[in-house]
């Protein structure tokens, strides 16, 4: 056994070595599988490193407490007493018609939670954070404290986070330093200074000792410091927005020169003395004041495990794929090295060895080169981190430290060498099929077909494989098995796509009496098969990239649509008196402002009567979203003599309520319209009934959803709404009935409308005592006049101001962020098909030396011979671009499902082609100049 | 059906090939037997059927019919796993063009069949190297195949046939592609083989020359045995009729 084994290695080290190019682009297609798995997974080890790195730093303290949430009606109930008893203060919180309320600290309840914490644990150090900008602020652009302006330039920047702190104690862990080394305290010493990161310094063009104004702050702060961007974003899962527009530091003491009636805070930052126990603190907190929740470093740990775990598993997946990818050239090489050494097998066979040592010795061959291959593939994958780290520090906004991940290394090697021994298996087993005879012919080594028994157990064997590697990542065997063989049925499919293609091309393909042309086409459909599995790799990876590309490109072509519209400027205003102030302050500006003003109402949904007198309860509506919910129809019945589980029935009715509430949002929500805003409605094809006329004083038009549709809705249904008023707190208010009757279905609208809803009836027929939920002004103004206009209103409650410039730069930043890194691994996996491509080139050019020689032999020179190799695999490219791009498009089409109308982007669409023929010309160009010039002698001679 | 001095017998061998879509009669019910420790040269033009017969032979192939007969056993009803076995075991190949691995050395070559082996009489490397010696290439047991002569590498193939010491020696045209003197130091091993060994060589060419050193000579004509004799009785007819 043990000589057997030895023969095994000598001679598949010998033959690797003998065939240096096969082997180095053989190796090649398993190092770059490798290294997709080392660096995500060595990147996400970064990540958790740096994460977890230092939990307080990151925590800002021991612990950090903030208001609970009112998910409960206890949490209500403590939320409502704090706020009674002064502890905690709120503020509404609304946008497009759907609000909440913020809660915050008080100055009261600030000190009674540091008075509790410092008595109960001598030595705790207590200090906190102003809020001065609600999250909706922040995202938009507007109101007060969130846009920085230069005034010597006019330079703004927008949707900047506010830290207002006790510099001088700020932060417990971990000291925030300007770029020139001054700690915050230094900087921060009177309420005109201010502290602003690198970004927002660079955008602005102000450094140290230059002035800048905030939005609805009267008054200039002085730079004081400029410090770098990782100082105060430490943790991702809160810090996202600051990392992206940037941030700026005030002292506590800075907050009278904002116009806000309270101190709002949130949060409280906690520094426990030595060897406290943290967790209990936080039980204990819990418990004396039930109105909080604070976050501990444990929690944090927990949080960043859990994200790092997800993350991981995500790396893994996907340098799994990429490592599949790359075995397409690990079946190419076993099958042209198999088919290269039939008379070799035969002699073998003659000297006793058996088919299954000689499956064995290949398959060790494989192995081998799975071994060496991964191995190279580590070292790439180090490479790769370098290359590649940038995309995720952009997302964490921190700096992340290399480290040499164990684990990855192990992951990397070991499925590498697995992988690629079990994507050996199949072409090996048809070397066990060679007859011995062969020996006495040399000439007939033809290959023998494996039988399709055997071919479907090695695809048994080979899922079987994949699946184990796949659960050991995935950490179920049975999502695993749906995943592999999932996979293996698309990749299927793809492979008798492009088997197909490229035969169609290859027979019917017209060569215009080209030569060149017409030896390209004939090689193309001789080797078609290995051409298909080829293309594969090309195939996902053109796919994935077109994907994500396409899909980037559309949406933001859609949003940007709103820069061409009229109106450039959105204003959410939370009632009429709000409105009333912004009227003012839109007629006082300078040039050409038109507006319109839009109200939504809500209201209670009761029932439907039916055009013959019938109703329809909401139970009954209910009841038909369930049937009609494939979902749930088929998780509602149990399957015969199964018990169905309390959980589960927990979850269906948690799902069958979703549904129930859905519809009532969507039904509940009207908008109303003026005449001249009924006239102004773009003319589309209704899907039935019609538009609403001036004289439809209780005409309804809805427009279409699944929901509607699915609950059975009809032109004619009267729909059967209740509203409140007056009273307080639920205390003596009066119900009110309100009927409207369906008069037509439109289809979806395609305009941005900010707060109008989907559905809507005439203004005039809207009761006087109705009290609209959302008010919203869309305006056209001169872009001049957009920030003066933006400054006016700052100071108004609960009003912002959108404007579609800022809003789709923050959209196309954020689509950038994200998408940074699924773009990463589709590159990814375009560089390995261009790999497995060369491979294949490299494959066939060695298979048809002696054709080659044959044509340079009856006159053709070097140049001919490599044009004709680069046609072929030119055409070969364009498959593979049709084919990957064209799914991409069916993808994207699929996914959105004609959600953004904004138009495909061809230009992409046929540089992503291009890229995908050049791909195939410079794997070919590589591998195919070198065999393109060999001597033919030398060739015929010994081939 | 064993006889103890008899190594090999075929009773009415029949041999139908398929080139393309035709069916040829390769071989027309062969009948012959050879004793142990015998040196004989089957011959006849090109395309008799004499390779099909050493390949039927050396259990390389099955025939349509009749029966094989090796050490008295008929290895006509065995399968592959089994064939493989006896062609390990009791036969050793020698081919026109060495079929040596280009990737192993000479002594790694003439290791192969042993390290294969269910018996292991020997040691493999042990044994490569003795006969390696035997056949004057002591000196060259760490060179690959492309690194020796072609009348080196043939002995180098004649040594791996001999590693597991078979009773019986198949050579199919081991001469072709080696001038008159490799030629000759072939032939004398094969002689040596027969005389020192008890080894039974069956040699197959189209040389007559080669052909005379054996001690028998069947001819094969379209798949038939023309003639069945010793060598000293068939060589002076036939000199004038295959050249």
């Amino acid at each position: 056994m043990l000589d057997q084994l030895r023969f095994y290695a000598a001679h598949s080290w010998n033959d690797l070595r003998s065939n240096p190019q096969r082997t180095a682009f053989a190796l090649l297609c398993i190092a770059a599988g490798v290294a997709a798995i080392v660096s995500l997974q060595t990147l996400a080890v970064m990540v958790q490193n740096t994460l977890t790195a230092n939990l307080q730093q990151s925590n800002r303290g021991d612990l950090q407490v903030r208001p609970a949430s009112g998910n409960s009606e206890d949490g209500e109930a403590a939320l409502q007493a704090a706020v009674e008893a002064g502890l905690l203060v709120t503020t509404p919180l609304t946008f497009g018609g759907f609000g909440t309320t913020q809660y915050f600290f008080s100055a009261a309840g600030y000190e009674q939670i540091r008075d509790w914490l410092q008595a109960t644990y001598p030595g705790a150090d207590v200090t906190y954070r102003v809020n001065v900008a609600s999250p909706i602020a922040l995202f938009t652009g507007s109101g007060q404290g969130v846009v920085l302006a230069n005034p010597q330039t006019g330079e703004e920047a927008n949707g900047i986070l506010p830290v207002v702190i006790e510099a001088a104690r700020y932060p417990f862990y971990g000291e925030v330093l300007s770029v020139d080394g001054a700690p915050l305290a230094e900087l921060l010493t009177s309420p005109d200074d201010i502290a602003l990161n690198t970004l927002v310094a660079e955008q602005l063009g102000v450094g140290v000792g230059d002035v800048v104004t905030l939005q609805g702050v009267a008054g200039t702060f002085t730079v004081r410091g400029v410090v770098p961007t990782d100082a105060e974003v430490r943790n991702p899962t809160q810090d996202f927005l600051a990392a992206l527009n940037g941030f700026y530091m005030l002292d506590v003491a800075a907050f009278a020169r904002f116009n806000a009636e309270a101190l709002r805070i949130d949060p409280i930052y906690v520094r426990l003395p030595d060897g406290a126990d943290v967790v209990a603190v936080e039980r204990a907190l819990g418990q004396r004041f039930s109105f909080t929740r604070a976050t501990t470093t444990e929690d944090l740990r927990r949080t960043y495990e859990r994200v790092s775990e997800n993350v991981n598993q995500l790396v893994t997946v996907m340098g799994l794929i990429a490592l599949l990818l790359g075995s397409v050239g690990i079946i190419n090489t076993m099958q042209v090295v198999v088919r290269r050494r039939v008379l070799e097998i035969a002699v073998l066979k003659t000297l006793g060895l058996q088919s299954g040592q000689i499956t064995a010795l290949f398959l060790f061959e494989a192995a081998v080169m799975g071994a060496l291959g991964s191995a190279f593939g580590v070292v790439l994958g180090w490479g790769l981190v370098f290359a590649i780290r940038g995309v995720a520090e952009g997302l964490l906004g921190q700096p992340l430290g290399f480290v040499i991940a164990p684990n990855a290394v192990i992951a990397g090697v070991v499925v590498g060498t697995l992988v690629t021994t079990v994507f050996g298996f199949i072409p090996t087993l048809s070397a066990g099929k060679v007859r011995p005879a062969t020996v006495l012919r040399p000439e007939d080594t033809l290959i023998p077909r494996t039988g399709g028994l055997s071919t479907f157990g090695a695809l048994l064997v080979v899922i079987a494989a994949l699946s184990a590697v796949a659960a050991g990542i995935l950490g179920s065997a049975l999502q695993a098995v749906a995943v592999i063989v999932g996979a293996f049925l698309v990749a299927g499919v793809l492979f008798a796509l492009l088997l197909l293609t490229i035969w169609l091309i290859g027979r019917f393909l017209p060569s215009f009496g080209l030569v060149d042309l017409k030896i390209a086409l004939r090689e193309m459909l001789v080797t078609r098969g290995r051409a298909a599995v080829t293309l594969l790799a090309l195939v996902v990876g053109v796919f994935s990239l077109s994907l994500i590309t396409l899909l980037a490109d559309t949406v933001t072509q859609s949003i940007g649509q709103l820069l061409e519209q009229e109106d450039n400027v959105f204003i959410q205003v939370p009632n009429r008196t709000a409105l009333a102030r912004v009227e003012t302050e839109l007629n006082a500006l300078a040039g050409d402002v038109q507006y319109r003003v839009n109200f939504a109402y809500r209201l209670d949904f009761v029932e439907v009567v039916r055009a013959d007198g019938s109703t329809l309860t909401l139970d009954e509506i209910q009841a038909r979203l369930i049937a009609t919910d494939p979902f749930l129809a088929f998780r509602a019945t149990p399957a015969p003599g199964e018990e169905v589980s309390l959980d589960r029935q927990r979850q269906l009715r948690a799902q069958e309520l979703r549904r129930r509430n859905e519809f009532v949002q969507v039904i509940g929500g009207l908008g109303a319209l003026t005449p001249e805003q009924l006239a102004a409605q773009p003319q589309v094809p209704f899907l039935s009934g019609r538009q609403l006329t001036p004289d439809d004083a209780r005409g309804l038009v809805l427009t279409e959803s699944s929901l509607i549709t699915d609950a059975g809705l009809q032109v004619g249904d009267t729909i059967v709404y209740r509203y409140s008023v007056g009273g307080f707190l639920g205390l003596g208010a009066r119900t009110n009935e309100l009927r409207y009757t369906i008069v037509g279905v439109r289809p979806q609208p395609t305009d941005f409308a900010l707060g109008q809803a989907t559905n809507y009836v005439l203004q005039s027929s809207i009761p006087e005592d109705l009290a609209p939920n959302s008010i919203s002004i869309a305006a056209s103004i001169p872009p001049d006049q957009i920030a003066p206009l933006r400054r006016a209103i700052a100071d108004v409650p609960q009003t912002f101001l959108i404007e579609t410039e800022v809003f789709v730069r923050l959209f196309e930043a954020l689509l950038g962020q994200f998408t940074a890194f699924p773009l990463l691994v589709a590159l990814l996996g375009l560089v390995v098909g261009g790999v497995v491509i060369a491979n294949s080139v490299a494959l066939s050019t060695l298979e048809r030396r002696r054709e080659i020689a044959v044509m340079k032999s009856v006159g053709l020179q070097r140049e001919r011979v490599l044009g004709m190799l680069l046609i072929e695999n030119a055409i070969l490219g364009l498959v593979g671009g049709i084919v990957g791009v064209g799914l991409g498009l069916v993808g994207l089409i699929v996914l959105l499902q004609g959600q953004v109308d904004a138009p495909i982007n061809w230009p992409t669409v046929l540089l992503l082609m291009a890229l995908c023929v050049g791909v195939a010309l410079s794997a070919a160009l590589t591998t195919a100049w070198g065999a393109s010039g060999e001597k033919p002698l030398n060739v015929l001679r010994y081939e | 059906m064993k006889t103890s001095n008899e190594v090999l017998r075929a009773v009415d061998l029949t041999k139908q090939l398929k080139v393309g879509e035709v069916k040829v009669d390769a071989l027309r019910g062969v009948s012959l037997s050879v004793a142990r420790g015998e040196f004989v040269a089957v011959i006849g033009p090109s395309g008799s059927g004499k390779s099909t017969l050493l390949g039927l032979m050396g259990g390389l192939d099955s025939p349509t019919s009749g029966q094989l007969f090796i050490d008295g056993v008929d290895i006509t009803r065995m399968n592959e796993r089994e064939l493989t076995r006896i062609r390990n075991e009791k036969i050793g190949f020698i081919f026109q063009s060495f079929n040596l691995i280009p990737t192993l050395t000479a002594e790694e070559n003439v290791a192969l069949p042993i390290q294969f082996s269910r018996l292991r009489t020997h040691h493999p490397v042990t044994r490569a190297r003795e006969l390696l010696t035997l056949f004057g290439l002591g000196d060259r047991t760490h060179h690959r195949p492309s690194q020796l002569s072609g009348g080196q590498q043939q002995r180098v193939a004649i040594a791996r046939a001999l590693a597991n010491n078979p009773p019986m020696l198949l050579a199919d045209e081991p001469t072709g592609n080696l001038d008159t003197t490799s030629s000759q130091i072939v032939l004398d091993a094969f002689r040596k083989i027969q005389r020192d060994l008890g080894t039974t060589v069956i040699l197959v060419t189209h040389d007559m020359d080669i052909a005379a050193t054996a001690d028998r000579i069947i001819r094969i004509v379209d798949g038939r045995v023309a003639e069945d004799a010793p060598a000293a009785a068939v060589v002076p007819p036939l000199v004038g009729e295959l050249a």
